[in-house]
């Protein structure tokens, strides 16, 4: 699954390219810094999964999703912040993203089950033999 | 403050001198026909042109003060005024001892005029003064018939004397006392105007040392809120995102302990990365709250 990681911070970008490196299945297909480049770079990067930070400068991570929702209604969301899980989840119904992950406690595991919640019907990567 | 009270009062004064002085000649001229009528049609007499040069001298005395222009003249004019007029009653009384109540009348005149020029101190001596002269004028007018000076006039011009003259008098007074009464009214009321001024002044400069106070401390806050937003913000941007990228790479790295030595060893340097990047962060934040660093 190619995946769009959009996070203003360099060292965040890299953590979280790592997390996505080891979950099987799961390739990096491009990172943005700001809320419009995701929206401009979703598509040529043909990712089907965008992990958002909500703090983001310009439009912001919520704004974004909600544009990359209603330009590509296929491709799954995540919220990835430092809010308190109730806030991320209430922020991510808001903007139609699939989720809210903490970044604290942010791994392969974390990552997978999202998909799988995000994904129900689809067949799920991290168990393909 | 438009003009200060002290020059309205000046003002004032001068110009109730003025009056009076103007009012004490005419006085004085018609004393003078007055005894020219006697001289003429009554009787020739050395008292008569005795009386006569008296008034004209006091005559003299007030067109010389008339003269004069500078306020601050004004205590001086007031003081000569007032010997001027009880040495001519003074001397008038042993010659004309009838006309007794008229020249006590005329003695006041001084004593109700000076009141507005006078301090507090010098009111009792005015006093005492006035009641000194009249009781030389009664004392005088009793020797008055021994005078080799006295002179005798016929009843009937005594009675027209009296008659017209008391009243005259008498009135004048009341006109000066009125006089003065509007004069302190006045002088009141603009000490009460100036007074009333200077609270809803000191009351204006009070609301507006407390707006500033206010102003001042909304400012303050604001800054002192900025600040805080700022820290807020640096420490959410650097510090805090550094961190919790060394939290997912560690994690990641004790994931791969076992299985993956390459990996782990690669994320062991990614882990340092990040905990160097913290550090830089807080650093360049102390620095920007304490800039001696």
């Amino acid at each position: 699954m190619p995946v769009l990681i959009v996070d203003d911070h360099p060292g965040f970008r890299a953590a979280a390219a790592a997390v996505v490196g080891s979950c099987p299945g799961f390739i990096v297909a491009g990172e943005a810094a700001t809320g419009e480049q995701a929206v401009d770079r979703v598509g040529p990067a043909g990712a089907a999964l965008v992990l958002m930070d909500v703090y983001l400068p310009g439009i912001g991570g919520a704004e974004a999703a909600r544009r990359i929702r209603a330009a590509h209604p296929q491709v799954v969301i995540v919220l990835l912040s430092d809010h308190e899980p109730a806030d991320l989840a209430a922020i991510a119904v808001g903007c139609g993203a699939h989720a809210g992950l903490p970044k604290r406690g942010f791994g392969p595991e974390e990552l997978l089950r999202a998909w799988a919640g995000a994904r129900p019907d689809r067949p799920q990567p991290g168990r393909r033999p | 403050m438009t003009g200060t009270p002290t020059l309205g009062e000046d003002r004032v004064r001068r110009v109730r001198l003025t009056r009076l002085l103007a009012y004490d000649i005419a006085a004085n001229i018609a004393s003078l026909l007055l005894l020219a009528a006697v001289w003429l049609w009554v009787r020739r007499s050395p008292a008569v042109g005795l009386l006569a040069g008296l008034v004209a001298a006091h005559l003299l005395v007030d067109l010389a003060l008339l003269r004069r222009r500078s306020p601050a003249q004004d205590r001086s004019t007031v003081a000569v005024l007032t010997a001027s007029t009880w040495l001519v009653t003074l001397a008038v009384a042993p010659i004309v001892p009838v006309v007794l109540p008229i020249l006590a009348l005329t003695s006041l005149y001084p004593v109700v005029l000076a009141k507005p020029y006078l301090t507090r101190r010098r009111v009792p001596l005015l006093a005492c003064l006035l009641v000194a002269v009249n009781a030389a004028m009664a004392a005088e007018s009793r020797l008055g018939p021994l005078s080799p000076l006295g002179i005798q006039v016929p009843g009937w011009l005594t009675s027209a004397i009296l008659i017209t003259f008391t009243p005259v008098t008498a009135g004048t007074v009341a006109l000066l006392l009125w006089h003065n009464s509007a004069w302190l009214t006045g002088a009141l009321r603009q000490a009460t105007d100036a007074n009333r001024a200077l609270r809803r002044a000191r009351q204006q400069l009070a609301a507006q040392a407390g707006q500033l106070r206010a102003s001042r401390d909304r400012v303050a806050a604001a800054a002192a809120d900025a600040e805080r937003r700022r820290i807020q913000r640096d420490l959410h941007d650097g510090a805090q995102q550094s961190l919790l990228a060394a939290a997912v790479t560690a994690r990641l790295a004790r994931q791969h302990w076992d299985t993956s030595p390459n990996r782990t060893a690669e994320l062991l340097d990614r882990l340092r990365a990040d905990l160097d990047q913290a550090a830089a962060d807080l650093r360049r934040l102390a620095c920007g709250i304490y800039p001696r660093c």
